[in-house]
Order: C-alpha cells, then sequence, then structure tokens
C-alpha cells in the first residue's frame, strides 16, 4: 500500500477526531479501598469462626449490631466508595476531583469504623460516637468529591443522578448514626432505641446502597454484557420513587407512624417494580449470553431485594407492624447478607479482576500478550461461593421459622457455610490482587 | 514532524497487529468487535486509524486506545501511527464481525 491507502474493517466514514476518551483514572485509590474493605471482610470471618453463635442472637444485641456495622460500613461500604470514586469519573465523563481528599478519607474511614464497632460491641457508645464522626467526616468528604465532580459533567440522566443522591444519603445516614450512639451514651432523644435504629438502618441501605444501584447497575451490566439499556425511563422512576419513598419511610419509622410507613414501603416497592423492568430488558438484550457467576449474583441479590420490598410492603399493609423479633430478622438477612451483600460481592468479583488487570497489564497492551480481565477469577471458586452462601441463607431462614431442635441445629451450620463461603470468596479475591505482584504479573504475560 | 516513508505503509501487517489487542472484558479482538472503522496511510507519511469505543463511558478506554497504538507502531515500519478516537457514527453490537457473535454466542 502507498500513502493514501486505507483498509476499512467497516462501512466507509469520515471520522471526526476527538479529544480523547479522558477516562483514565488511578486503580490505586479504588483497590486501596477495596483492600481495606477485604480486611473488614477477614475480620468478620474470623469473628463468625471463633463465635459462630452470634447468627442465632436477636439483632437489637449490641454484638449483632457490632458484627453488622463490620460488615455494612466496614466490609460493603468501604469496597462500594472504592467502586464508586472509580466509577464517577467514569459515568459523569470527567476527571474525579479531590483526589487527593479521598485519599485522606481511607484511613479516616478505617480508623473510624474500628473505633465504631469496637464501641458499639463493648457498648462504650462514647467510643462509637467518636468513630462514628470520623466515619462521617469521611463520608462528607466523598460526597463533597462526588458533588463537585456531578456539577463539572454535563451528564443529567438518571445514571449519573443516583452518585450525588447516594452520597448525600449517605452522609445522612452516618450523622444520624452519631447522633444515635450519643442518645445511646446520654440518651436524650424520646424516641424508642429500635425505631431510631431501623430508621438509621433503612437510610443507609436504600439511600446509600439502593440509590447507587439503582443507577450504576444500568451503567455495569451494559458494559459487561454488551447489551443496551432500554428502559431509561424506568430507571429515573425507580431513583425518583426512592428519593421520595425513603424520607416518608424513615420519618414513619422514627415517629411511628403506620399510615405513613405502609405509604412510604408502597412508594419504594413501585420504585423497585420499576428498576426491576428495566434490568430485565437489559439482561434481555445482552449480546454476550452466557451469563457470568458473578452478574448471576448480582442478579439473585436483585431478586432478594424485590422480594423483601414486596415482603416489607404486604407484611405492613397486612398487619402493621412486624410480627415478631424472628420476622424483623428474618427480613434483615433477606436484604443484607441477601440482596445487598450478593449484588455488592457479585459486581465486586466484576470491578476488581479489571482494576489489577488495569494496573497489572494495562501498560503492556499491544505489546505483549496480557490475560484477559476475567481470567483474573477463578470461575468454580466463584460458583462454590455463590452456592455456600445461598445455602447458608436458606438454612439461615428456615432456622428462624423453626423454633425446635432441628431449627436450633441449622442455625448452628449457618455460620460454618457463610464462613466456608467467605472464605473462598476471600481466597479468590487475593489471587485476583496476588497479579499485582511483578513477578505474577510478568509470569502471565 | 513526520517525514513520509519512502517504502508502502505496511497496513495487513498493521490489521493483524491490532487484531492481536483484545478488549479485557470479553477477549475479543476490538477489531471483530468493530471498533476499528478505518486504518489508512495518508498522503502526508501517517498512519491514521479511526476507532471507537463500546461507550463513551468505556473505563479501560485509554487503555485500549494507546494498545492499538502500540501494535500498530510495532508493525509499522517507521511509519508514525496517529490514533484517533471517533464517536460519529457510534458503536452498535451491530458492528461485531460474524466471527465475534459466533465467541460471544450471540446469533
Amino acid at each position: 500500500m502507498v500513502p493514501g491507502a486505507s483498509i476499512s474493517a467497516a462501512p466507509t466514514r469520515s471520522p471526526a477526531t476527538s479529544p480523547g476518551s479522558g477516562l483514565s483514572a488511578s486503580p490505586a485509590l479504588a483497590l486501596s479501598f477495596i483492600a481495606v474493605g477485604l480486611g473488614f471482610l477477614l475480620a468478620t470471618v474470623v469473628t463468625l469462626a471463633l463465635y459462630p453463635a452470634l447468627l442465632a442472637l436477636p439483632y437489637p444485641h449490641p454484638h449483632v449490631v457490632a458484627l453488622v456495622h463490620v460488615w455494612l460500613p466496614g466490609f460493603l461500604l468501604t469496597v462500594c466508595l472504592g467502586a464508586w470514586y472509580q466509577l464517577t469519573p467514569v459515568i459523569l465523563g470527567t476527571k474525579l476531583r479531590g483526589i487527593r481528599a479521598a485519599w485522606v478519607h481511607l484511613p479516616l474511614h478505617t480508623i473510624g469504623v474500628v473505633a465504631l464497632t469496637i464501641g458499639l460491641a463493648s457498648g462504650r457508645y462514647g467510643l462509637a460516637a467518636i468513630g462514628g464522626s470520623l466515619v462521617t467526616l469521611g463520608t462528607s468528604i466523598s460526597a463533597g468529591i462526588v458533588l463537585w465532580t456531578f456539577i463539572d459533567s454535563s451528564r443529567r440522566d438518571a445514571i449519573a443522578w443516583s452518585l450525588p443522591l447516594a452520597g448525600g444519603w449517605l452522609a445522612i445516614t452516618t450523622l444520624a448514626g452519631v447522633v444515635l450512639a450519643t442518645n445511646r451514651q446520654d440518651p436524650w432523644l424520646a424516641t424508642p432505641v429500635l425505631a431510631l435504629l431501623g430508621a438509621h438502618a433503612h437510610l443507609g441501605l436504600i439511600g446509600f446502597f439502593l440509590t447507587l444501584l439503582q443507577g450504576v447497575t444500568f451503567q455495569l451490566v451494559p458494559m459487561f454484557t454488551l447489551g443496551q439499556l432500554c428502559r431509561p425511563r424506568c430507571v429515573a422512576a425507580g431513583v425518583i420513587a426512592t428519593q421520595i419513598g425513603l424520607p416518608v419511610i424513615v420519618g414513619a419509622l422514627a415517629v411511628g407512624h403506620q399510615a405513613t410507613l405502609i405509604a412510604g414501603a408502597v412508594i419504594l416497592a413501585g420504585g423497585l417494580a420499576a428498576t426491576a423492568t428495566a434490568l430485565a430488558t437489559t439482561f434481555a438484550s445482552r449480546r454476550k449470553r452466557r451469563l457470568e457467576i458473578p452478574l448471576i449474583a448480582f442478579c439473585v441479590g436483585w431478586g432478594f431485594l424485590v422480594i423483601a420490598g414486596l415482603q416489607v410492603a404486604l407484611t405492613r399493609l397486612r398487619s402493621g407492624t412486624w410480627e415478631s423479633i424472628g420476622a424483623t430478622s428474618a427480613y434483615g438477612h433477606l436484604l443484607i447478607p441477601g440482596a445487598f451483600t450478593l449484588m455488592v460481592m457479585g459486581m465486586l468479583l466484576k470491578i476488581v479482576p479489571f482494576l489489577t488487570w488495569m494496573s497489572a497489564y494495562g501498560s503492556a497492551v499491544g505489546i505483549k500478550a496480557v490475560p484477559r480481565a476475567t481470567e483474573l477469577s477463578r470461575p468454580r471458586l466463584e460458583k462454590f461461593w455463590l452456592s455456600l452462601h445461598l445455602a447458608a441463607l436458606l438454612l439461615g431462614w428456615v432456622a428462624l421459622g423453626l423454633p425446635n431442635a432441628l431449627g436450633a441445629l441449622m442455625a448452628q451450620a449457618t455460620p460454618w457455610l457463610l464462613l466456608a463461603g467467605l472464605t473462598l470468596y476471600a481466597g479468590n479475591l487475593g489471587g485476583i490482587l496476588a497479579h499485582l505482584h511483578p513477578k505474577l504479573a510478568s509470569r502471565h504475560s | 514532524m513526520n517525514t513520509i516513508a519512502t517504502s508502502p505503509a505496511p497496513l495487513a501487517e498493521i490489521e493483524q497487529a491490532i487484531r492481536t489487542v483484545l478488549d479485557p472484558e470479553f477477549g475479543l479482538s476490538v477489531w471483530d468487535l468493530g471498533l476499528i472503522y478505518s486504518v489508512e496511510a495518508t498522503p502526508d507519511g501517517v498512519v491514521r486509524i479511526a476507532m471507537t469505543l463500546t461507550t463513551q463511558f468505556c473505563p479501560a478506554g485509554d487503555v485500549i486506545l494507546s494498545g492499538v497504538r502500540a501494535a500498530a507502531e510495532s508493525r509499522s515500519e517507521g511509519w508514525p501511527v496517529e490514533v484517533a478516537l471517533v464517536w460519529e457514527p457510534a458503536w452498535t453490537p451491530e458492528m461485531i464481525s460474524p466471527a465475534g457473535r459466533d465467541f460471544l454466542g450471540w446469533q
């Protein structure tokens, strides 16, 4: 060929040069948050191994509250923060603002969660309030970073809006947690503690995790499956319903107003149905037909969330309140180790290999052969983890409904199944992150 | 400053090199994904590659772009290589090659 000749891989086009993708964000920040989150996962695993009976205790028990805080703000939130910092510039199509502040967020969050959980477990609520304040300072920083980046961006669809909205709810959640801890230390609120605990939990689970997932899901799923977002209005409806339903629910939980609570639960359930519709059509449009374990876990998590939403709406409509602490525990199991954990852990099995691949092999692309990002994870370990996790959930739910010797036996077996699954999961992620070691990376390229 | 090469641009070799650049998620060549719109030798002595990404929000965009450039330069026999990222026309799954569709299980 001579100058002026060309090869065209597609029909003739006249390309307009773009200034560049501008999407490169260092994976180091995200991976650091994820590594700390895995540390909290390990802490959970060790705690469960040492005290397997914890899962059989009623949910208001201080040790259960502490364990839930190692799991939620410790593991799930920390890994989500890492993914959040990585995805925000990608979704908003602009550089992440305040990266230095994000690095400051990491130690604040880590120290804060450790102090918070020690304070909760030991009943030293002053220490819990100090830890919570550090976490709140961190979440305020992250909310500010994401809002600043959002303002810089021109993208204004529901996916983009979910980022700053989730950030705002997160900061409110952690602040509410500090208020709760100070109230336990020196009671000054007339509201019952359990009502406040319920309001705080829903603020975090629905406000941060659900809002974020209702948006980001529709960025990630098409990206991982070569699918298309088919129902953007349903996505927007889901996010809007959550923003309306959540304050209604939280306010009603705090003051104990049942009719308002039902109205909030119905609004939220409607939003979940809209999100589920959008998700189903997006998955149906996928070009990569085979669903991998991480995406199956993610879908199962969404399924549990819809069931939990329906369960709470129907129960509240029928009897106005939960029938027992056991029923509340079952709802909590469905929501925390079920829905949100499966969604976050599933997506983490896509995000961690990708970020690791970017760090370990990105600079060698086009120069020498490199493995695929998806090859870094071990499908067999993924499969065993998901099977064990689902078995643990099933056993746990059955045990909650069986107040006899068999139920007690099942309750004893549940943490061991969960533990086995988590160990495999952590081992798999450790193996993925090991690719960051230069020797292993050079062996694979 | 670019110098016009005296020998013809090895476009076929460059295409083969680009085919070795894989999408990290799907393991499919960027060529089979339909991301490469054109590879041409311009009269001013440059090999210009016009390519796109599956989405403007592709987090691996910069890595794929620099990978395509590195692969092309490895076979360009001294020809300077320019990679232009374009968004028009927008990429659609219909641009995936038949081999790529088979690979993905989409037929």
